[in-house]
């Protein structure tokens, strides 16, 4: 009984997961190999690896890979130099700095629905608030949302505001374990701001800049809301919002063929599982089981 | 002495300054969200915007509550969200957290108090179910929730996102638990209680802020959700995400009623935040470092 119980105390939780997440992924595993279509009435039929092959050579993908690594990159870089910067600023002595943090927390735990919805307004061309702005300071305005090369930087702009304060919290919190001794050694050394950065607030943060970038790095390839939200279509115009995310939806509804999706999924899967092995290689070294 | 003391509240005056502007800049769209739903159709699309003066109006909430006719009429009726969606996404959302909670206790309890065979490698492929996006996993369980009839049901929904959830939070917890000195239920034991009394009497209000880091991501997870109740939802089940895309007609977007829509929306992601701010960036770095 007693050897047992640790794993009946795993039955609950992983009966859930089996049926609801590794079930669905072995049916659709099998599925992608079959072309099935019970909606326009074709029924299953096996073909090998076509599905995967039609994937790979669809030019859409190519576009939807392309997008996905210029909104990626860019927005990455920027989480990070921002979040760096905010995290230093805060972790100051300042007054009133729980409420600073609190409302940095706001936007992180936003639903990107919402987030999207309001950077719709913000980006507008005619009436939004961002080109007010733009306009005070002499420039003109931009057509954010309509025209089809600020598709990409709208997308990125919504994404580091919404994301930008993951980053810097988890970095503050490095900061702040940072040993008071050791700082102040380095004052007594006579080492400046950036020999101080550069020899002991770095090395201490790198770790934590490794989990919060690569936390990022995971969920900024499955961005599928921001696009259906602030474009109202899920291609941008002319397919420059078009993200892996919205491709996967675009062909589940637009093919109507389970295994054609299903093969799109595992893709995708395949793509984020390389990205991250990096990062759950890293965990499996530093955590402690 | 004199340049020196200058010098250093002139730094302290940029600093603040620079703290209250990167706290403007992450709280503004929702401020001005709030503030949109308080105006008038015309205020919203003038040019200059107006930020601050404008005559506050009620309509965009009377549409909500009533539907009534009003200036502005989204094509789908704003009842409908207060009598539908919400209450789809509150009980979603709550069931969700339950399961989850309950699940992830046990699961993290056997992680982190027993040593047996496989326990590593089932720890390990919680972290990588917890690496699939919402997205790639979509079409699997729409095609699963289809085949089991569960399609366009609320527990078609809590399935896979306590799924997610457990996966999730289990390594939350964990970090949690690993605090926690084994005496503390040693003694219990000890003292007569069973494993199950010494873990529900014992250990878990000792795990209280953990447990209310799991509650709220859990909550917030299935609040949250836009993809996967895009792709499981038609008619009955829909729930407060999927209601943004109804906002959008010939004429234009209904900003007003939007903005109320998105206010109501983020109310209980206010709370939880507030409520557990302290805890929070601990739970995101499993314990990693203590925030």
């Amino acid at each position: 009984m007693l050897k047992k119980f640790p794993y009946l105390l795993l039955l609950p939780g992983f009966t859930v997961i089996v049926t609801f997440l590794l079930y669905p992924w072995y049916i659709s595993f099998i599925m992608s190999f079959y072309t099935n279509s019970p909606i326009l009435g074709i029924s299953m039929k096996p073909v090998g690896l076509k599905n995967y092959v039609e994937v790979l050579t669809d030019p859409l993908f190519m576009i939807a890979i392309k997008n996905t690594l210029f909104f990626a990159v860019p927005s990455l870089m920027l989480e990070f130099i921002l979040g760096l910067g905010i995290a230093l600023l805060y972790n100051r002595e300042l007054r009133g700095s729980r409420i600073f943090r609190t409302i940095l927390l706001l936007p992180m735990m936003m639903a990107p629905v919402v987030a999207a919805l309001m950077f719709r307004l913000i980006l507008h061309t005619d009436y939004g608030i961002l080109n007010y702005f733009l306009e005070l300071l002499g420039m003109r305005k931009i057509p954010w949302l309509s025209a089809p090369q600020y598709s990409i930087p709208s997308l990125i702009i919504v994404e580091v505001w919404n994301n930008t304060p993951f980053v810097a919290f988890i970095l503050l919190a490095g900061l702040q374990a940072i040993p008071q001794s050791q700082l102040e050694a380095a004052k007594i050394d006579g080492a400046n701001v950036f020999q101080t950065f550069r020899y002991i607030t770095w090395p201490w943060l790198l770790p934590l800049v490794v989990i919060a970038m690569l936390f990022r790095t995971v969920f900024i390839l499955r961005t599928t809301d921001f696009v259906f939200i602030l474009f109202s279509s899920i291609t941008g115009v002319g397919n420059s919002a078009l993200l892996l995310g919205p491709y996967l939806y675009y062909y589940t509804y637009r093919v109507w063929d389970l295994g054609f999706s299903s093969a799109i999924s595992y893709i995708l899967l395949i793509i984020t599982l390389a990205i991250t092995s990096i990062y759950i290689r890293y965990l499996y070294r530093e955590m402690k089981f | 002495m004199n340049v020196k003391k200058l010098k250093k509240k002139v730094s302290t005056f940029v600093i603040y300054v620079l703290a209250i502007f990167v706290a403007l800049v992450f709280a503004f769209p929702i401020l001005y969200m709030i503030s949109i739903s308080f105006k008038r159709s015309l205020d919203i699309v003038t040019w200059p915007p107006k930020i601050i003066f404008f005559e506050p109006t009620l309509d965009n909430w009377l549409w909500f509550l009533f539907s009534a006719d009003v200036t502005a009429m989204a094509p789908q009726e704003g009842r409908r969200i207060i009598e539908i969606y919400l209450p789809n996404s509150i009980i979603v959302a709550t069931v969700t957290t339950l399961l989850s909670v309950s699940t992830i206790i046990l699961i993290a309890y056997s992680l982190a108090r027993f040593n047996y065979w496989g326990r590593k490698p089932i720890a390990f492929s919680l972290i990588v179910i917890r690496m699939i996006p919402p997205v790639a996993a979509a079409v699997p369980i729409y095609i699963f929730v289809n085949s089991i009839g569960l399609r366009d049901t609320l527990p078609g929904l809590i399935g896979p996102y306590s799924a997610f959830n457990i996966a999730f939070g289990t390594w939350i917890l964990y970090g949690f638990f690993k605090e926690l000195p084994v005496e503390v239920e040693e003694s219990a034991l000890v003292d007569g209680c069973t494993r199950m009394q010494a873990l529900f009497r014992i250990i878990l209000p000792l795990l209280a802020p953990g447990l209310a880091v799991v509650a709220v991501f859990s909550f917030i997870f299935a609040w949250n959700d836009f993809i996967i109740a895009l792709f499981l939802t038609a008619v009955n089940s829909k729930t407060m995400p999927i209601a943004a895309l109804g906002f959008y007609a010939e004429e234009g977007v209904f900003w007003g009623p939007m903005c109320a829509y998105g206010t109501v929306y983020i109310i209980p992601t206010i709370i939880f935040v507030a409520l557990v701010q302290k805890y929070i960036i601990k739970g995101l770095t499993f314990g990693a470092v203590k925030g």
